[in-house]
Order: structure tokens, then sequence, then C-alpha cells
């Protein structure tokens, strides 16, 4: 049987024609039951014991009512009487405003021009944040800077992106080595899609009073261009470059094993270091536009890193015996590993893990 | 007896009467029962991607979305818990009596208030960032993916569970204890939906439905709040990365909440509370 609950062990100390036969039973056999009745039975001597009055203290309750129900008018008339009659108006308002009713009316007054304010945007619940996704594509190998709210460019060549049969067409359309996968990481299996995009050529000529209104439509001036940087050319040149993909499971691009001719850029005039700074110092330049821009150098150097830096974790490490930059996305769902082999830029990235891109990468032939 | 010494006396003694009605017991043994089922669930996933099904970045990714959706079941179990304690605490205090003996006391009532709902809070925000931190390590042990921002989601989770809990308390001084619950839970969901349907609306451009979610997160808190605590657990690159047909998806957050918002959730707090307030002082017992 079920030890009785404490209502009922209390009930057997103030009330024990209440309690059942069954009940009554258990605990007369149970020890704990009965420690429990002791407990109770302590404590209900002891509150006895303080609330105890002492013996043949006689306490007129009906008197002191009567003394109580006479002093409360008598306080509020004079209350009434005295001269602070703005006070007792204050005091009466704001006794109104705590009745509930009132309260009520003035939560629904607040939470009404709360819901108009937000449902006419005058209040942002989250906040609006531009973020520029992470893409693993074939199209980044070759890809250029969108500087035309900078200056006119003149593209030639369209980069043009498209499928090939096999390794062997993709080498003689780029005239690369293209890469030979020989380990795979799990998850990723099958043939891969052979890509291969031409080179792209473009010419930027800066043109300072472009620059001005695209920094004006973003409310800012324009910082002083450096010396004979106006009308100064540069010319961007990326690309060719080849690309393998390999498709998941569920069908995303699982692995990207990519190879290009590093992006470079020529200038006349003032050197390209500074035409790249300046642009980069510029007002409201989109991230996307920046990350492409940092990875042009003069002599094709640099490392080629389409990724916004601030969403990416970068670390370096060795391939090939050069030294290889390392990305992860911050949630390590993504890692591409990206290094320069005398002018040519190769490119390992998935959904993998950094680890797994390095191992690929250092196991290429 | 000072009034904050009635407060923290009232505190303590709403979490011994949680923990004597067995819901302290209870919560544990649910969560205890979801960890274990998410640990199971989360070393299948990482079952598939070492099996070749998924590779680790997608394993990654689902994790991120199972993780969002076991954290509402938390949340879900949160605002069950405080709002069914909340209705018994006070309304049925009121009906057993036991206020009377109470409040006959030399103490405020809204001290007992206050004290029942610092009590109540401790309890919700306690479990929501146990349980979530643990439910975060499972995943971490499991999969390898640690969220981005988890205190400032586990913050989120608790704000959201203080926001319910204030309307319980509120609810329990003018209804029935079993209504009040009800209520509560039945409004917690209703919001909810109205996020969605609201999400649905942006995604597909229509601004009347969108709005529906913009005023009921403004009425109610609790959906931007897990909002903003999912944006915390996942990376928002990623969910960047998936597009704009993704923008109405309930387990998929882009953005954290507003400063302004978060300042509008501490005067709806208290607002609600001092309602609860002007209505048990005037109650009559």
């Amino acid at each position: 049987m079920r030890h009785p609950t404490e209502g009922v062990l209390r009930r057997l100390l103030d009330e024990p024609a209440g309690v059942a036969d069954s009940d009554r039973a258990h605990v007369a056999g149970c020890p704990q039951c009965l420690r429990g009745l002791a407990a109770m039975r302590d404590d209900a001597a002891l509150v006895d014991a303080a609330l105890a009055t002492e013996e043949g203290a006689d306490v007129d309750v009906a008197a002191a009512w009567q003394r109580l129900t006479a002093a409360a008018p008598a306080t509020g008339q004079g209350r009434a009487a005295s001269p602070g009659a703005d006070r007792f108006r204050a005091d009466r308002i704001r006794a109104m405003l705590r009745r509930p009713a009132v309260a009520a009316l003035a939560v629904v007054l607040v939470l009404s021009g709360a819901g108009a304010a937000a449902a006419n945007d005058w209040l942002q619940i989250f906040r609006t944040e531009q973020i520029a996704p992470v893409s693993l594509s074939a199209a980044d190998l070759n890809a250029l800077p969108d500087l035309e709210a900078y200056g006119d460019v003149v593209v030639s060549g369209d980069g043009d992106v498209h499928e090939v049969r096999n390794a062997d067409v993709a080498a003689a359309r780029t005239g690369l080595e293209v890469p030979e996968v020989t380990t795979l990481a799990g998850g990723v299996s099958g043939e891969p899609v052979y890509q291969v995009g031409s080179q792209v050529r473009a010419t930027f000529t800066f043109s300072a009073e472009r620059a001005a209104r695209a920094a004006a439509e973003e409310g800012e001036t324009l910082p002083p261009p450096p010396p004979g940087l106006d009308g100064s050319q540069v010319r961007l040149v990326a690309g060719p470059g080849v690309a393998q993909v390999w498709a998941s499971a569920a069908g995303a691009p699982a692995l990207v094993v990519g190879r290009a001719v590093a992006p470079e850029a020529f200038s006349s005039g003032v050197p390209f270091a500074t035409v790249r700074d300046y642009l980069l110092s510029l007002p409201g330049l989109p991230d996307d536009v920046a990350a492409q821009l940092r990875a042009f150098t003069a002599d094709g150097s640099t490392l080629p890193l389409p990724v916004p830096a601030d969403e990416v974790i970068t670390s370096s490490a060795q391939v090939a015996e050069q030294p290889a930059t390392v990305l992860a996305t911050r949630d390590k769902t993504l890692a591409a590993v990206v290094w320069v082999d005398d002018g040519v830029v190769t490119a390992v990235a998935g959904s993998l893990d950094t680890d797994e891109v390095l191992s690929i990468a250092r196991d290429l032939r | 007896m000072t009034t904050a010494r009635t407060v923290l006396t009232m505190a303590a003694l709403t979490l011994r009467e949680a923990s004597r009605r067995r819901v302290l017991l209870a919560v544990a043994v649910l969560t205890l029962a979801l960890l274990g089922l998410s640990w199971w669930g989360f070393s299948r996933l990482a079952a598939e991607s070492d099996s070749g099904g998924l590779t680790s970045g997608e394993a990654r990714l689902a994790a991120s979305v199972v993780l969002n959706i076991v954290m509402f079941g938390f949340s879900l179990i949160a605002a069950l818990g405080t709002a069914f304690l909340a209705g018994p605490t006070l309304s049925g205090e009121t009906e057993s009596g036991i206020s009377l003996a109470v409040l006959a006391r030399p103490i405020r009532r809204s001290a007992v208030l206050l004290g029942k709902w610092l009590g109540l809070v401790v309890f919700g925000t306690g479990f929501v960032v146990l349980a979530g931190l643990a439910q975060c390590l499972v995943v971490w042990a499991t999969v390898d993916y640690w969220p981005p921002q988890p205190a400032a989601a586990l913050a989120l989770l608790a704000a959201q569970t203080i926001v319910l809990l204030t309307l319980a308390v509120l609810l329990s001084t003018v209804v029935s204890p079993m209504a009040s619950g009800v209520v509560a839970v039945g409004l917690f969901g209703a919001t909810w939906v109205a996020g969605v349907v609201g999400g649905i609306g942006a995604a597909l451009g229509n601004d009347g439905v969108a709005r529906v979610g913009v005023v009921s997160r403004m009425l109610l808190p609790t959906d931007g709040l897990w909002r903003g605590a999912m944006h915390g657990f996942q990376d928002s690159t990623l969910v960047a990365g998936l597009g704009s047909g993704f923008d109405g998806h309930p387990f998929l957050s882009q953005a954290p909440p507003t400063i302004t918002y978060l300042v509008w959730v501490a005067v709806w707090v208290a607002m609600v509370w001092g309602l609860a307030a002007a209505s048990f002082v005037r109650k009559d017992l």
C-alpha cells in the first residue's frame, strides 16, 4: 500500500475521525509514516506554544472593532478638511490610476501604439544585416570586381564559364594542367563535372567625379584621391580557369577543385597598389567587390579569396611546398584551401572540414 | 520584515513549492529524456556523415537546423512548465484560502507577487540555460558543431520564458489556475503560428500577411525573442546562402533582434507585471 499523503497525516492530528481505517492501520504499522506524524505533532506543539496567549487575558474583540470603525471615517474627514486640497486631488488621481480597469486600458493603449508603430515600420524588430553568402562556384575563378560606380570599365572576353566533357578537353581549352584528385572525402563520390572559363580582361579608368557621386549616394564625402589618380588606367586580367565540381547526394556542390591563372593588374602611371588601396578606402564599396579587389596584385602573388574576410576564419598551412591559406566559415560548414605556385592559383573547397580539404589538396597530382 | 526580505522569502518558497509538487523532478526527467533522444539522433547524423551519405559540412548544416528544433522543444517545456506553475501559485492559493493566511501578515501584496514572479523567473531561466547548454554540448560532442553566439541565444530563450511567465502571472490574478495556464500556452502557440504566417508573407512579398507576424511579435514578444535566439544558434552566412525562398522557414532566422525591440520587451514585462500587481492588490480574496 502507498504511504498516505501529508494532508492525511495532518488530519490524524486535527480530525482523527476523518481518516479512513485503512490509512490508520497503515500508519500504525509503518515506521516512516510514524516518524512523519511525530514531526508534525512537534510542529503543531511549537505553533500552539508560539500563538498561545497568556492565561486569563480577555480580549474584547467587539470593542476593538468598534474603535477601529470609528477611527477610519474620522481620518477620512480630517483629510478632506485639511487645507491641502490639491494633495487630496492628486491622491485621488493616483488611486484611480491604480484601478485595474484603468491600468488595463493604459496597457492596451500602449500595446496598440507599439503594434501600429511596428506595422508601419517605425519600430524595427530585427536588425537588417547585409550578409554576403559564402558560395563555391567555378565562376569565382575568373571573376572581376564590379567597379562601374568608380570609373569607366571596358571588358574584353566574358569569361564564358561552361561545362566540358573531360579533363583533357579542359586542359586543351585553358592551357592549364588539370589537377588529378586521388582521394575524396566522406559524402563525396562519383565523377566530377568539368567547367572551364576563359580569360577576362578589363580596363578600368578611374573617375573622381563618378566616385564622388557614388559616395554622395551613401551620404558621405569622397576622401581626396592621391595625385594623378583621376583618369589613370588599370588593366585587370583574370583567368583562364578550370574547375572540377562534385555534387553531394543532396545535389549541392560538395567539393570544388579549381585551378586558374592568378589574377593580375597592370597600371599605367599611378602604381596599382595605390589605386587599390584608395578604392578599398571608399565608402559604400560592397564587401564582395572589396574581396575581389584585394585578390588583384601587380605581380599575381597574393591569393584570391573571393569571400568577405570577416565571414571566415583564416589560417595558414603548407601545400605542395607552398604557403597556403586555409579558410573556414565560422560554423565550419564550408572550408577551402588556396595556394599560388608560379602564377597559377589552385583551390580546393567544399562543405567539408579544413582537415579534409587539406588532405585532398596534399594528395592532388 | 523588509520588502526585499519578503520578496526573497516568497521566491525561495515558490522554488520549494515547485520541487514539492514534483515539477522539478518531472522537468528534469523530461529534459534528460530529450537530451538522450537528441544524443542518439545527432550521433546517427554523425554516423551518416561517416558512412559517406553526407559530407561533414552538410552534417553540421543539418545539425544546426535540428538543434533549433530541439531548442524549440526546450522552450516549449519551459513555457508549459512555468505557465502551469504560475497558475496554481497565485490563483490556486487564493482559491484554497492559503493567501488569506499569508496576506494577513504585515507584508505588501505586491511584494508577495514580486517574490513569486522572481521564483518562477529563477526556475524558468535556470531550466532554459542549463538544458540549452547541455544540448549545445551534446551537438558539439556528436557532430562537432558549436553555435556562433550561444550566450546571446540562451539569454534570449530565457527572456522568452520570462515574458510568458509574466503573462501567466497576470492571467492567474484574474482567472482560475487551469484557465491561466491554457490561455498563456495558447497565446504562445498562436504567436508562433502568426510569426510563421508573417514569415511566409515576407517571403512571398505580401506586406499585409507579413504585418501579421510583426504585430503579433509586438503584442506578445515570445516569437520575436525565439527568432532572435535561433539566429544565435545558426550561422547567418549559411542562412543567407540558402536564398530568399527560406525566409519564412520556422526554424531558420536571418537577423538578430534590434536594441529597440529588446527595450520594448523590457517595457512589456514591466507593464504586464504592473498590471498583474494592480489586479492582485485589488483582488477580493
